[in-house]
């Protein structure tokens, strides 16, 4: 037992861990063995650091409920989750998903009116079609098929683009920039580059929903910028940095605030930003509640839909012909081609 | 029974909604739990009991 605060290199396991190929949405197994034996271990992450993987669920409960527990990425010794988001730490803006109690309520409660139960189940018919037209797809085409890639994941990129008035056209777009930010080993320079397509992205779509709103979650923000209640503005950190070309510069948006909220207008001076003309908004392409009813209407769509018609391929037995075409699980990146 | 909300710990899971429909409401703005029945009946009573075990927030109390 060497339960001191940092332990010894050699027996922290690294995070996160290989899960099993034979049943690859079970935890990995040693995270479960760890689990058995105790509820807090340390792991080792990708900068050498080793903080405490929580799996025992009585210790999370008790933990969450911690008001001396925060998701403050700020804070010294907080698990980054690769080089990207260490990197970018302190230009980053705050969002419901890095901060505590109030503040966190007050983001969350900004985009909680497209996930409403009502709104989620007047998606119904739309998440039918798409689910729908996923299927009649793979019944057409090549065969087998892949049914990650080909219904697993697109009907939730499809739902998702209509929830928030997204052309679904720029779905790959979304898809790319959302892998690169979650890799693991992104650099800081991918993830540089990645964010800052994404928020020009943001911009223009933000402007174009203040001109011609409709039912969607883009358009709701928007709204409630045209009526006042909302003042986005850009905060413009042009960062000098060399390894992004042309002159160097780079957008570092985005920063929302509430009219009347002293605390945020005060960090908002101190900062000393310049007021751009361009409006921008927060999302961060993460709009999912914990318990994401979006996600739940289309589970039930997809378990009642005719799935019968689609034939699982069986592996052929050991030692027969070569393995053709890629494993229909594949652990990685998943990006959609 | 009588059942209680509080409005400040709601986070808009709208997990109540979905078990208890006839008891309880989102606000159309942000999704905030609004309650519509105080006393629900005694056919109401179970699915008021499982939105109140269903809420991530524990934002529904209920005595018996």
């Amino acid at each position: 037992m060497s339960e001191t605060l940092t332990g010894t290199a050699t027996d922290i396991p690294e995070y996160p861990m290989d899960r099993d190929a034979m049943c690859p949405f079970a935890p990995p197994p040693q995270m479960l063995e760890m689990g058995a034996a105790k509820p807090l271990s340390r792991v080792k992450i990708w900068d050498g650091s080793t903080p405490w993987l929580i799996t025992g669920h009585e210790v999370a409960r008790e933990l969450f409920a911690d008001p001396r527990v925060s998701v403050d990425d700020r804070l010294d010794g907080f698990p980054h989750w690769n080089e990207h988001m260490l990197s970018t730490v302190n230009k980053r803006p705050r969002s419901v998903f890095t901060s505590d109690a109030e503040e966190h309520t007050r983001f969350r409660r900004m985009l909680s009116k497209p996930f409403t139960f009502k709104r989620v189940e007047g998606l119904r018919s739309a998440i039918q079609e798409v689910t729908d037209e996923c299927i009649d797809a793979i019944l057409a085409g090549p065969q087998p098929a892949d049914i990650v890639t080909k219904l697993a994941l697109p009907v939730p990129t499809k739902v998702i683009s209509e929830m928030l008035g997204v052309p679904y056209e720029d779905h790959e777009f979304f898809q790319h920039h959302a892998n690169v930010g979650l890799a693991r080993y992104a650099s800081a320079e991918d993830g540089q580059k990645g964010a800052m397509s994404l928020h020009k992205y943001l911009i223009n779509l933000v402007e174009t929903k203040m001109a011609n709103p409709t039912e969607d979650a883009v358009s709701d923000l928007a709204e409630r910028v045209n009526a006042g209640e909302y003042d986005y503005l850009i905060m413009s950190q042009y960062t000098e940095d060399s390894r992004l070309g042309e002159n160097g510069k780079y957008w570092f948006p985005i920063y929302a605030w509430v009219k009347n909220d002293p605390a945020l207008e005060k960090k908002i001076e101190e900062t000393d930003i310049q007021p751009e003309s361009d409006w921008v908004f927060k999302v961060n392409g993460e709009l999912s509640p914990k318990y994401c009813p979006s996600a739940q209407g289309e589970k039930e769509i997809i378990h009642e839909a005719n799935l019968e018609e689609l034939e699982p391929e069986r592996e052929e037995p050991e030692g027969g012909t070569e393995n053709e075409g890629e494993p229909a699980l594949e652990e990685g990146e998943g990006e959609v081609e | 029974m009588k059942v209680t909300v509080d409005q400040v710990k709601c986070v808009s899971s709208g997990q109540c909604v979905l078990n208890a429909g006839d008891v309880f409401d989102q606000r159309d703005d942000d999704g905030v739990v609004v309650l519509l029945v105080e006393s629900p009946s005694h056919d109401q009573a179970d699915n008021a009991r499982k939105a109140a075990a269903a809420c991530p927030a524990l934002a529904i109390d209920i005595e018996e």
